[in-house]
């Protein structure tokens, strides 16, 4: 088989656009507008920035899918192993760059693990035993090693996220792309991704790494941050991973670490618990042990019992595979429960049995002390709101408005009383002035906010959500999670399924820890701290904030928490 | 759980090349199709019923109870009322021609369901490609034509999730009336057909990133040879269109006045 890009002169950098610009058909900016982006042999590059800073689309240039299949104006060069990429076809690259879209599921079609990683070998002719063995070697990498003969329909979407992952892996590629690679993923395969891609760049693999996330860029050797299109800065990624207010600029969360060093105006760089700890120790910098005002307020006295209660509920799938295994637990009026765990420990499951979509195999399930069972749908679904994690599951109207008043509408109010929910739904989630806007072309923070606000406007007395967070750039979860604390100091109910430990610790009042369908740790969330042990077994790790509080003896939500602790302790 | 009709179990319908499974296919399919009295029919409906346990398409035939029985008894409703051949009465006149065409013609959509429950309850779509690779078909189209067998399991486990998700935003209202109920279909519709577009859109150019449309000659990871027993499917499938011809030759099979 020929290869077009073999004339060509394989030298460094392998992939790079030079004053580079992209504007989509009918958008009033350029999407990229004057990138210079080069990646070379070994080297691992993180790209970052606010939804819709381009990152997305940089990889899509880099591989010539803008524009070959996705029709916009560039402007610029773009140059692939030695040669301008206008006279290669996007599909000549395979063999060499292998690249993991955000839409993983969309990556997926065959019936099973081993046939779905050995699928693009099979592309390029190998004999079978090269394919046989190159799909061994990446399902194993990706630590889905005994999953060859499993339907990829039946993985969680944690494992489907590393199965598109293997699937590039097996063909052996000089260059990888991955855009948010690791959003469905548990810390703990986050973290085996992370170790992953280190092992491929020592191997010589260019690896470039779009997230939102700051674990992958500490991995990086150079950061590049996107903002409205263009490159804001760039270099290397310790020294620019420390600038927190430009990293805030940016739409990216900064290290907790990075956070306290910025509000205690300390000069040395916290690189690790160990350093800050020491450094703190060397200023006198002691927090005080007492905790901050929220951390597990008290959850306010339930109306006539639990609003949910969870009675020794097991629940088995048509496989047999047991997702549930007795599991009890209550659930008080106003509280806010962030339900954690890894990837298919049952979390989505459990929420799902809270809003009758499933029912147990065995045990109960009581609403405000009625068996779920016994109460149709709708009458749950009115007191128990569901926001799924793809807000596109929930959205099909033709404006913002007729999305939030569906729902109203549906429950037989008046017209004056729909309008009046509306129009507050719309005001606490932000909305107000798009009211007549296709929910279709608001941004993925945006249409979450508008999922929100269409079940909000129902006024259930209790909001489930899950992975609210996943896939928002940092200003948008603040947004949701802000929402969230509004509506929660306002007296509702919240549950949140994340993976995200800084949201449980800095937000939730309780937590349940879960971890192969039974329940680990259950209670507030400084009990969740000291559960060192049911951490460890279920690979959950603590904020960087909290982890510090707590060698000092102190229990801190937040670096901003710690920060003012710190200043409550005084100089020992 | 799986979408999809494939059972990854080990027997012998899953054990015969998927060539000789599509000819077995489309003798039978034409063999049944050349038919018309439900007496001839029986026969061939049996002895797929008989091969159902060797294709272990238990579960797959309890999974689809409701389109094996509901489309073969709407046939029999349909052709009591509207037969019009020998012995037939008029338009929404039913007749007992009409219902044993209606019987034979139930008889004969039941075969063809299970027909396809057996060929994709013992053969991965991959393998259907390869098959019809080795047919001489060329490649892109070979895939394309399974694609769609490929993209059902998903469209259904989508269609799925938007139901769960209006189910619940609907708050379990019910509509009356078949504009309103119509009207409660859009709900589902526009989440699940944008999905399909996006992904779709989206398959597309991962198709193509991973070599999709590179010139040259593929591997296929399940391509298998033909042997002896592939051989004696084949002369073994031969003999039911042979004996529905056989049927017709000695006046058997078709409805006569």
């Amino acid at each position: 088989m020929s290869d077009p890009l073999a004339a060509g002169v394989p030298s460094d950098p392998l992939l790079e656009l030079r004053r580079f610009r992209c504007r989509y058909p009918g958008a009033a900016a350029p999407v990229l507008d004057g990138v210079d982006f080069a990646v070379r042999s070994g080297e691992m590059v993180a790209v970052m920035g606010a939804s819709g800073a381009g990152k997305s689309t940089l990889l899509k240039c880099l591989t010539g899918v803008v524009p070959s299949f996705v029709r916009a104006e560039i402007a610029g060069e773009r140059v692939a192993f030695g040669r301008d990429l206008g006279t290669v076809e996007p599909g000549a690259l395979a063999g060499r760059v292998g690249i993991v879209f955000q839409d993983f599921e969309a990556q997926l079609f065959s019936t099973n693990c081993a046939l779905e990683v050995g699928f693009a070998p099979q592309q390029l002719g190998l004999p079978r035993e090269v394919i046989a063995a190159r799909s061994h070697d990446a399902l194993a990498r990706v630590g889905l090693a005994g999953f060859a003969a499993r339907d990829p329909a039946t993985l969680s979407g944690g494992e489907k996220q590393r199965l598109a992952i293997a699937g590039i892996l097996a063909l052996e590629p000089q260059v990888v792309l991955l855009d948010e690679p690791t959003t469905d993923i548990d810390p703990d395969g986050k973290r085996a991704v992370l170790d992953l891609l280190r092992a491929l760049r020592a191997a010589g693999v260019a690896i470039v790494l779009v997230e939102h996330e700051i674990l992958a860029a500490e991995a990086a050797d150079r950061l590049v941050l996107l903002r409205d299109g263009r490159i804001a800065a760039q270099g290397d990624a310790a020294a620019l991973l420390g600038d927190v207010a430009l990293l805030d600029a940016c739409g990216v969360r900064p290290r907790d670490l990075d956070v306290v060093r910025h509000q205690l105006a300390l000069s040395e760089r916290l690189a690790t618990l160990d350093d800050a700890e020491r450094i703190l120790r060397a200023h006198g910098l002691v927090p005080a042990p007492e905790a901050p005002a929220r951390a597990d307020a008290p959850a306010p006295a339930g109306r006539g019992g639990p609003i949910l209660a969870v009675e020794n509920v097991r629940f088995s799938y048509e496989s047999g595979r047991v997702a549930l295994d007795d599991v009890s637990l209550a659930i008080e009026e106003g509280e806010y429960v962030a339900l954690i765990g890894q990837n298919g420990s049952g979390k989505t499951t459990l929420a799902k049995h809270l809003n009758g979509l499933l029912a147990p195999t065995s045990g109960a399930v009581y609403l405000a002390g009625r068996d779920v069972r016994r109460l149709g749908l709708g009458d749950v679904a009115r007191e128990v709101g569901f926001v799924f994690q793809d807000p596109d599951h929930q959205l099909f109207c033709a404006s913002v408005e007729e999305e939030v008043a569906y729902g109203p509408r549906h429950l037989g109010l008046p017209a004056d009383e729909v309008e009046a929910r509306v129009a507050r739904a719309l005001g606490v989630c932000g909305l107000e002035g798009r009211r007549g806007t296709d929910p279709f072309v608001l941004r993925k923070g945006e249409r979450q906010r508008l999922a929100v606000a269409a079940v909000l406007a129902t006024e259930p007395r209790v909001l489930i959500l899950d992975e609210p967070t996943t896939g928002l750039d940092y200003h948008e979860q603040r947004a949701i999670l802000g929402l969230l604390r509004e509506l929660h100091d306002a007296g509702r109910t919240i549950v949140v399924i994340t993976h995200a430990p800084w949201v449980v610790a800095g937000h939730a009042t309780r937590a349940i820890l879960m971890s192969r369908g039974r329940v680990l740790v259950d209670g507030g969330v400084h009990q969740l701290f000291r559960a060192t042990a049911a951490l460890e077994r279920a690979s959950f790790v603590l904020p960087d904030a909290t982890l510090l509080g707590l060698r000092f003896g102190a229990t801190v939500r937040s670096p901003e928490d710690l920060a003012a602790c710190v200043q409550r302790g005084g100089v020992s | 759980m799986t979408s999809s009709l494939y059972l990854d179990r080990s027997g012998p319908l899953h054990a015969v090349h998927p060539l000789a499974k599509l000819f077995a296919v489309a003798a039978f399919f034409l063999a049944v199709f050349s038919l018309e009295h439900p007496l001839a029919i029986v026969p061939y409906v049996a002895v797929l019923l008989v091969a159902a346990p060797l294709a272990h398409a238990g579960p797959n035939l309890l999974r689809l109870r409701g389109l094996l029985v509901v489309i073969p008894l709407g046939a029999v409703v349909v052709w009591t009322f509207f037969y019009r051949g020998p012995g037939g009465a008029g338009l929404f006149q039913p007749s007992r021609m009409g219902f044993v065409f209606g019987l034979g013609m139930g008889l004969k959509l039941l075969s063809f369901l299970l027909l396809n429950v057996l060929l994709l309850s013992t053969t991965r779509v991959e393998e259907l490609t390869a098959a019809f690779t080795r047919l001489g078909m060329p490649y892109r189209v070979g895939f394309a034509l399974t694609l769609a067998f490929r993209l059902v399991p998903l469209f259904v486990d989508s269609t799925a999730t938007v139901l769960q998700a209006q189910r619940l935003r609907s708050l379990g209202a019910e509509a009356r009336g078949v504009r309103a109920r119509l009207r409660q279909t859009v709900p589902v519709i526009i989440p699940v057909f944008m999905g399909a577009l996006r992904r779709a859109d989206q398959m597309a150019i991962a198709l193509d990133m991973r070599g999709f449309s590179l010139p040259g000659r593929r591997t296929f990871l399940l391509e298998r040879s033909f042997d002896a027993v592939d051989a004696a499917v084949v002369l073994a499938a031969l003999a039911a269109p042979a004996t529905s011809w056989a049927m017709r030759a000695v006046g058997f099979g078709l409805m006569t006045a």
